[in-house]
């Protein structure tokens, strides 16, 4: 289950990156820029692993539990 | 993955620049971090050439970063040290929002309205450091012109499958006169434990254009070993830095706009070029405004000429000859006639 989630993790955030896999559908120009950050926000909030676009929240976190943090920066293209 | 706290950043309004200092030009970059900011490594590179350009990343190399970002974690602070030059120098502003060209953004995005035109990209603080440097007119240095160099610059192909495993050496380049071999881990350098291919190209990004050297601790078939890898005044030079989203803004201060291309027409010009795309619209359209056209060969541009050129060494000659505001001259030829023109670099 963990491997199963890494590897859909590592997809969302370096496939969609580099091959826009993860928004092949929005290549079509059906939507705009603007709409796919909305509709990747949406989904990363309902996340269990990852925290959106807030650091001070994510610094936090790793303090409070010990844990390093992984910080991705991943532009949506 | 749950042995970390993941965060997804989508923007970079607001960021702490001493923080966050990695490569700009990529759409994907990680940093791995104690919360106090100490740096265990970076990850995410990608090559020069446009067709493969994610060959040099991988769920394997990603993987391996990881449990090497986790291992250097529970050997903090005892391994403090190894890592403070993790982090760079203090860049001038704490924040991408405080350059000149990028005080029109705030510090956090709106979702409400125009989300991807308030959002400040990465490679966008690239294009401020170098604008601002032009604006002063003064030269852009190496360090600017040719972030995050690639390690084949030096005659090294890391495997991107590893941390930072030698694939191959380059015959006669830096690397080899290090006696770096195929199979070697490189372990340290400078100092510094590797966790990544751009673990790699930070110690390339810290090395000064002027040459230097770095000492490597490598891993040679369970071997400790040391080399020194010597780097000669103007290494980075030989990196081809077209390919990053920011060449579009040198492309505007240097070339007015225009793309250029190796030229295969069959009628060679002494630099080799012609000119593939030019821009339509503001300050990317000065060259087209001057009468330059998709098509045309470049005879000559600001007195460079004789001999091959790449686009790459045009933008680094006229940026490295020209204050902006400067005029250059530029002979093109169209249809067997030499035509010359003139613009104003950026």
């Amino acid at each position: 289950m963990r491997a199963l989630f890494f590897s859909s993790a590592f997809s969302i955030v370096l496939g969609s990156a580099l091959s826009f896999s993860a928004v092949g559908f929005a290549a079509d120009g059906k939507k705009t820029r603007d709409e796919m950050v909305i509709e990747d926000r949406d989904e990363l909030q309902k996340s269990d692993t990852w925290i959106y676009n807030d650091f001070d929240r994510a610094k936090a976190e790793s303090k409070a539990s010990g844990k390093p943090l992984m910080v991705v920066f991943r532009c949506i293209p | 993955m749950d042995e970390f706290v993941c965060v997804r950043m989508i923007q970079f309004n607001g960021v702490d620049l001493a923080q966050f200092q990695f490569d700009y030009d990529m759409s994907f970059g990680v940093l791995f971090l104690n919360p106090d900011g100490t740096v265990y490594g970076r990850y995410g590179t990608r090559n020069d050439r446009p067709d493969d350009a994610d060959k040099e990343i991988s769920m394997e190399g990603l993987r391996a970063g990881m449990e090497a970002a986790l291992a250097l974690h529970r050997g903090y602070p005892a391994n403090s040290e190894s890592l403070a030059d993790k982090r760079g120098p203090a860049p001038k502003y704490d924040r991408p929002e405080l350059y000149p060209q990028l005080q029109k953004y705030t510090p956090k995005i709106n979702y409400g309205n125009q989300v991807a035109k308030s959002c400040i990209h990465c490679h966008q603080v690239h294009n401020a450091q170098r604008q601002e440097l032009r604006d002063a007119r003064q030269p852009i240095p190496d360090e600017i012109l040719y972030p995050y160099p690639m390690p084949q610059v030096v005659g090294i192909s890391l495997d991107p499958k590893k941390r930072a495993t030698v694939r191959a050496v380059g015959e006669g380049t830096a690397a080899a006169e290090a006696g770096i071999q195929p199979g070697d881990e490189i372990l340290f350098a400078d100092g510094q434990p590797l966790i990544s291919v751009a673990d790699f190209q930070w110690i390339l990004h810290q090395t000064p254009g002027s040459g230097d050297t770095i000492p490597l601790k490598v891993n040679r078939s369970g071997q400790a070993d040391e080399l020194s890898l010597v780097l000669a005044p103007g290494w980075r030079k030989r990196t081809d830095f077209t390919w990053r989203v920011s060449t579009w803004d040198l492309r505007r201060m240097a070339l007015g706009g225009m793309v250029l291309q190796v030229d295969d027409s069959g009628s060679s010009t002494p630099l080799g070029l012609s000119v593939k795309g030019a821009g339509k619209y503001g300050d990317h359209a000065i060259a087209r405004r001057a009468g330059v056209r998709e098509g045309d060969q470049l005879v000559s541009i600001a007195e460079l000429s004789g001999k091959p050129a790449t686009e790459a060494e045009v933008i680094a000659h006229i940026l490295d000859s020209t204050k902006k505001g400067d005029a250059i001259p530029v002979t093109v030829r169209r249809q067997g006639k030499e035509i010359d023109l003139s613009f104003k670099t950026q």
